[in-house]
């Protein structure tokens, strides 16, 4: 009985989560006359990629699915990077003011990011780089909050591994590459992917630091498709859908990573 | 290779792990750090391996100083207690993993690794991770990957203790048939007195920081130099009877019976001592000295019949044999063998016969 119960509220969940997402889908798949009808039809009658064309035709669009492309590829990227080494270097490398360091990087994090605008939009303007993809990257190549997930994972991993890989020889680089980083996988795609949603997704920054379409990134063209041609929810849910099935392949590819991150724990001793 | 050690000490803050340690480990020993939990022994390891630094003192690898020297340049092998193998590689893997940093030849490395695969007697585990090894399986690729890079000293931690009792002895065996075959000088850290004394060629024994007798695990049973050494070695443990010393004999705390034996020096009057007795000592029938007792109880362990017995109001453990009938409750003369019956200052531990 209280299984019963139990699944039900855990459809209902499922069902709140998944339904905008299959409505998106299906109207995007629906002609215009048919997505204005009253009541809905709940499965497109003749379903057509016409939207699909029209979302790839219009030529900024493709201009900026790539451009998000490569803005998320490289701000992953480098990201990934320095939060490596920045984690590593907070959990394993002793050196004077560390902790400290480390706490005043955290109290930074309080500060929320709509106040670094500003700063960050002088910085960009100063070396003027204002409408470039650099300017869409460069603000986004580190993260406090990832160093601290990394670094706690990091602290983990059982000094005996160090010690062992020091006595066999291996440098602390080597040792960062060769053993923390495989062994950190499952944390390092949580992160990852993360931080390629929110590079993904960012607008506000995006719409600020430029104004031609060959830098502008897939957030943006959603807004234009809103803007300039009336509202054709078709088409919108079209051009959203290319915007989301990226990152859900990603998902789908990480997942695995994911799950054994959480369910493995420990190290067997 | 020959390890000497010279006034090594090591400070945490306040406390002294290990105190002006000085101790020659012979070359292709198999030498045991020895103590109770908290000695220092690891430490000592660690400062051996270069993981952590000595805060007094040297430490001499074939007369060649290495104090300064980062573990990576020490050319030692280490297994932890916990066997600290990496656990995304295989086992292979992590017995490359060493040679790999040396830049060695992926051909020769493999030949290595498969040599020692044979040694450790683990080749056919070769491509499983170490979440799929057993505890004593997983040892033996920890030692593996020590001896890939051929030192000149391996350090086992606790080798034994994260094994169950049945793996424990053949472990023990085979960490033995290892070094002899490999013939590199190796020390282990364990508190277990019978893990040492079964298989090391030299024990370190060392308590609180402090060495308090090295040599052969034999001499260390026959000849201790103090009552520590004889309490912590030997099992059952040796018999405490209590007493002081009398006109050079000593004399039972309560009865005030004499028990006389050749002492080392002059010993005052009164001074209060502890007659320490191994259960194997205890002979029947008595002859020479004899002293009365009552057998309290009577049990086998394996082949012995090990007896409770009281003496003067004291209660001790001998050993007699099953052919000499006696009961609970009855009452006997015994007499001591001079083998394995030791006087020692009751307060400062020194040995006084």
């Amino acid at each position: 009985m209280s299984r019963t119960i139990a699944y039900a509220i855990l459809a209902l969940g499922a069902l709140t989560m998944v339904f905008p997402f299959f409505w998106m889908i299906v109207s995007s798949l629906k002609t215009a006359a048919e997505v204005n009808t009253t009541p809905p039809t709940f499965l497109p009658e003749s379903p057509t990629f016409d939207n699909y064309v029209y979302a790839f035709e219009k030529a900024p669009f493709a201009r900026y699915f790539l451009n998000s492309v490569i803005v998320t590829a490289a701000c992953v990227a480098s990201t990934m990077f320095t939060t490596i080494l920045a984690a590593f270097a907070f959990s394993r490398l002793k050196f004077p003011g560390r902790d400290v360091l480390f706490a005043s990087l955290l109290a930074l994090m309080m500060i929320p990011f709509e106040m670094l605008i500003i700063t960050n939009y002088q910085t960009i303007v100063g070396w003027k780089l204002t409408d470039t993809r650099w300017a869409l990257i460069i603000p986004f190549t580190s993260s406090i909050f990832y160093t601290y997930i990394l670094r706690n994972f990091f602290l983990s991993i059982p000094d005996s591994l160090y010690y062992s890989a020091r006595v066999d020889g291996a440098s602390n680089w080597r040792y960062l590459w060769r053993v923390m980083v495989p062994m950190a996988k499952p944390a390092l795609a949580t992160i990852g992917l993360l931080n390629a949603i929110t590079c993904w997704n960012a607008f506000l920054w995006t719409v600020l630091v430029t104004n031609s379409p060959e830098n502008r990134t897939l957030p943006f063209g959603l807004y234009a498709f809103m803007t300039s041609s009336g509202i054709r929810y078709e088409r919108l849910m079209a051009a959203a859908t290319i915007v989301v099935i990226p990152m859900v392949i990603l998902f789908v590819c990480f997942r695995k990573n994911i799950v054994t991150g959480v369910s493995r724990g420990g190290l067997k001793g | 290779m020959q390890v000497t050690i010279e006034h090594l000490t090591k400070r945490f803050g306040e406390t002294i792990a290990v105190n002006d340690l000085s101790v020659t480990l012979g070359d292709g020993r198999l030498v045991a750090l020895l103590g109770p939990s908290g000695c220092g022994k690891t430490t000592i390891l660690n400062m051996l391996s270069g993981i952590l630094p000595a805060t007094e003192g040297r430490i001499l690898f074939d007369g060649r100083d290495v104090t300064a020297l980062p573990p990576e340049k020490r050319n030692v092998g280490l297994v932890f207690q916990n066997y600290a193998l990496y656990p995304h590689m295989t086992a292979l893997e992590n017995i490359c993993f060493p040679l790999e940093i040396k830049k060695m030849p992926k051909k020769q490395r493999l030949e290595r690794a498969a040599q020692l695969a044979q040694l450790v007697r683990i080749s056919e585990l070769l491509y499983r991770k170490p979440s799929e090894l057993s505890g004593g399986q997983q040892q033996r690729v920890a030692i593996a990957r020590a001896l890939a890079k051929e030192p000149q000293l391996l350090l086992l931690d606790e080798p034994l203790s994260n094994l169950d009792a049945k793996l424990r002895v053949e472990m023990r065996e085979e960490i033995l048939r290892i070094q002899r075959a490999s013939k590199v000088t190796t020390v282990f850290v364990t508190h277990d007195q019978e893990e040492a004394s079964s298989i090391a060629d030299q024990v370190v024994l060392l308590k609180q920081g402090v060495l308090q007798q090295q040599d052969t695990a034999r001499k260390l049973y026959d000849e201790p130099d103090n009552f520590f050494v004889a309490d912590f070695l030997g099992a059952p443990p040796i018999n405490k009877l209590c007493g002081t010393i009398e006109g050079g004999k000593f004399r039972f705390r309560d009865s005030g019976a004499a028990y006389g034996l050749p002492l080392r020096r002059e010993v005052a009057d009164g001074t209060a001592a502890v007659l320490a007795v191994r259960a194997e000592s205890v002979v029947v029938p008595a002859a020479g000295q004899t002293l009365p007792c009552r057998v309290v109880e009577r049990y086998t362990i394996g082949k012995d019949e090990l007896s409770i017995l009281d003496v003067e109001g004291q209660r001790m453990r001998g050993y007699i044999s099953g052919d000499y009938p006696i009961q609970k409750g009855d009452a006997l003369d015994i007499s001591f063998r001079r083998k394995g019956v030791f006087l020692f200052d009751a307060e400062t531990g020194e040995r006084l016969s």
